[in-house]
């Protein structure tokens, strides 16, 4: 883990101001989040609508490389169903979904599996649609 | 019956006729199709965010990959040959991998825009060469025998372009932005300047969201400004780059999707300029690439012929290189079996039978698919 998320990630555990029961909240298939879990409760969980854009923000960007590599310590849920588009561009990032949320999540929340939300990542909506995703759009 | 057979051949003469009319009303540059080229992926060297392409003279494919910070070069055929680089900011490492550039066949350019960093990596070695952290961003790149040529956002001093002798760490600035760029920042930042090409006279700089180029001396004394006709792409309002300055930043992107954006730019073999332009969409509201148009500058810059329509079926952005009088494409697609595809096509740009339109201020900006945000 870099230093840089290393850092923000205890910075924002210390400053968490909300639970999310990861065991009511669900899935649309019927799972918990809790179920996504192996055995490290550690596990971040991220929520992002499927409409966003994916490389805008540098900690978006960090946790969803993370979930690739790591996939037992990030994941990545949908805040809702995606669109055919919205599918497409998903899988030509390459990003594995683990799952979409009933409800309860907003787009940016940040949960670990133990129901604590560490971090909310706002404005993402403000990045979304950036006018060319060139170089230095990031 | 006799009668019958000759109406149809003068039916046919007539058609024909209208056809060759057509034709000659305008002609633009001929695309032959030349190779596509599927770039190996796997499990865990794989194109999820591509930000630039650089083709080596060799034909080796050099790409930038956003999501995992490192470079992927490929050989002709498609092979993976090298992943070089890893996240992080020290010699050889990268946060954001952009904007790319070869010199030869030895070595690439790369910038990396979040530390203001430009770096050159040896491609037999994989090892970093040089690097150099400048005070603005780096768009683009233009290696040549005396030093680098750079097309930069330079806010602080309202500079477009920028010099960087061989063995100096330091860039001197040589042209500035133009003025409709220069006056907001945050217009600056989005339309910001793509590209630069070297010529015999010169340098001539090109820009997203603006409808000319700027043609300068290698001191920075701008020579003319020269317009790009529209024909077939959706074009620009003469009016737009004039009102850009009072225009609230949020409707950019709609602006974007509705006008033709300059996305590639370079000179040929030839002496001519080659100009790509993409029409785009706002799709889910995320701008989509729709079309791309190439079009040709004569290299004295008077006369352009445009608009040849580059076949285009990507679900991402699209990127490019040029060698020689090569065009190269970078694609992504995903494929009927949901599994996503990159792939380089490349086309050889020829001019012959062209119609060539002058690139005066009074060039008609707008093409015949209609005015921009119609569709």
């Amino acid at each position: 883990m870099s230093p840089w998320l290393s850092i923000s990630l205890v910075a924002t555990l210390l400053i968490s101001c909300r639970n999310v029961d990861p065991v009511i909240t669900t899935l649309v298939d019927g799972r918990t989040l809790s179920a996504l879990a192996s055995t490290d409760d550690s596990m971040l969980i991220l929520a992002i609508d499927p409409g966003e854009c994916f490389g805008c923000r540098r900690d978006v960007h960090t946790l969803i490389e993370r979930s690739r590599h790591e996939p037992d310590a990030v994941k990545i849920v949908l805040t809702r169903a995606p669109d055919s588009h919205e599918q497409r561009a998903m899988l030509i990032a390459h990003i594995v979904i683990a799952g979409i949320v009933e409800d309860g999540l907003s787009s940016g929340s940040l949960v670990t599996i133990a129901g604590r939300e560490v971090r909310s990542i706002q404005n993402l909506s403000a990045l979304r649609a950036r006018p060319v995703d060139s170089s230095t759009a990031r | 019956m006799r009668i019958r057979g000759g109406v149809v051949i003068l039916v046919g003469l007539f058609l024909s006729s209208c056809v060759a009319r057509e034709h000659r009303i305008y002609s633009s540059p001929q695309l032959s199709a030349l190779d596509s080229v599927v770039l190996a992926e796997g499990d865990s060297n794989y194109l999820a965010r591509p930000y630039g392409l650089a083709v080596t003279t060799s034909g080796r494919f050099v790409v930038s990959e956003g999501a995992s910070s490192r470079i992927l070069v490929y050989a002709r055929d498609g092979q993976l040959l090298q992943v070089l680089g890893r996240r992080g900011r020290g010699p050889g490492e990268f946060l954001a991998p952009s904007s790319l550039a070869t010199s030869g066949d030895s070595v690439a350019w790369v910038t990396d825009p979040w530390q203001f960093r430009l770096s050159a990596i040896d491609l037999a070695t994989g090892r970093p060469r040089r690097s150099f952290t400048l005070p603005y961003g780096v768009n683009f790149v233009v290696p040549v025998d005396s030093g680098l040529w750079l097309a930069v956002t330079d806010r602080a001093n309202g500079n477009g372009a920028a010099f960087v002798a061989s063995g100096d760490t330091l860039a001197q600035s040589v042209l500035a932005l133009p003025r409709e760029l220069r006056d907001d920042p945050g217009l600056m930042g989005l339309l910001w300047p793509t590209h630069l090409a070297l010529g015999d006279s010169g340098i001539v700089q090109a820009y997203v969201g603006l409808p000319y180029v700027v043609h300068a001396d290698q001191a920075g004394r701008v020579l003319g400004r020269y317009w790009l006709p529209a024909r077939h792409r959706r074009g620009f309002p003469p009016d737009l780059s004039e009102r850009l300055g009072t225009l609230d930043t949020r409707v950019i992107p709609e602006i974007m999707g509705s006008i033709s954006t300059l996305v590639w730019f370079a000179r040929l073999e030839s002496g001519a300029w080659l100009a790509v332009h993409l029409d785009q969409e706002m799709r889910n509201k995320r701008l989509s690439p729709k079309a791309a148009w190439v079009s040709v500058l004569r290299s004295d810059l008077t006369a352009a012929c445009v608009d040849s329509p580059l076949p285009l079926s990507s679900d991402a952005y699209v990127w490019f290189d040029t060698v020689g009088d090569t065009l190269y494409m970078l694609q992504q697609t995903v494929t009927s079996d949901s599994t996503a595809v990159s792939y380089v096509k490349s086309y050889l740009v020829e001019t012959s039978g062209c119609s060539w339109l002058p690139t005066t201020a009074d060039a008609q900006l707008i093409g015949s698919t209609g005015a921009p945000g119609a569709r």
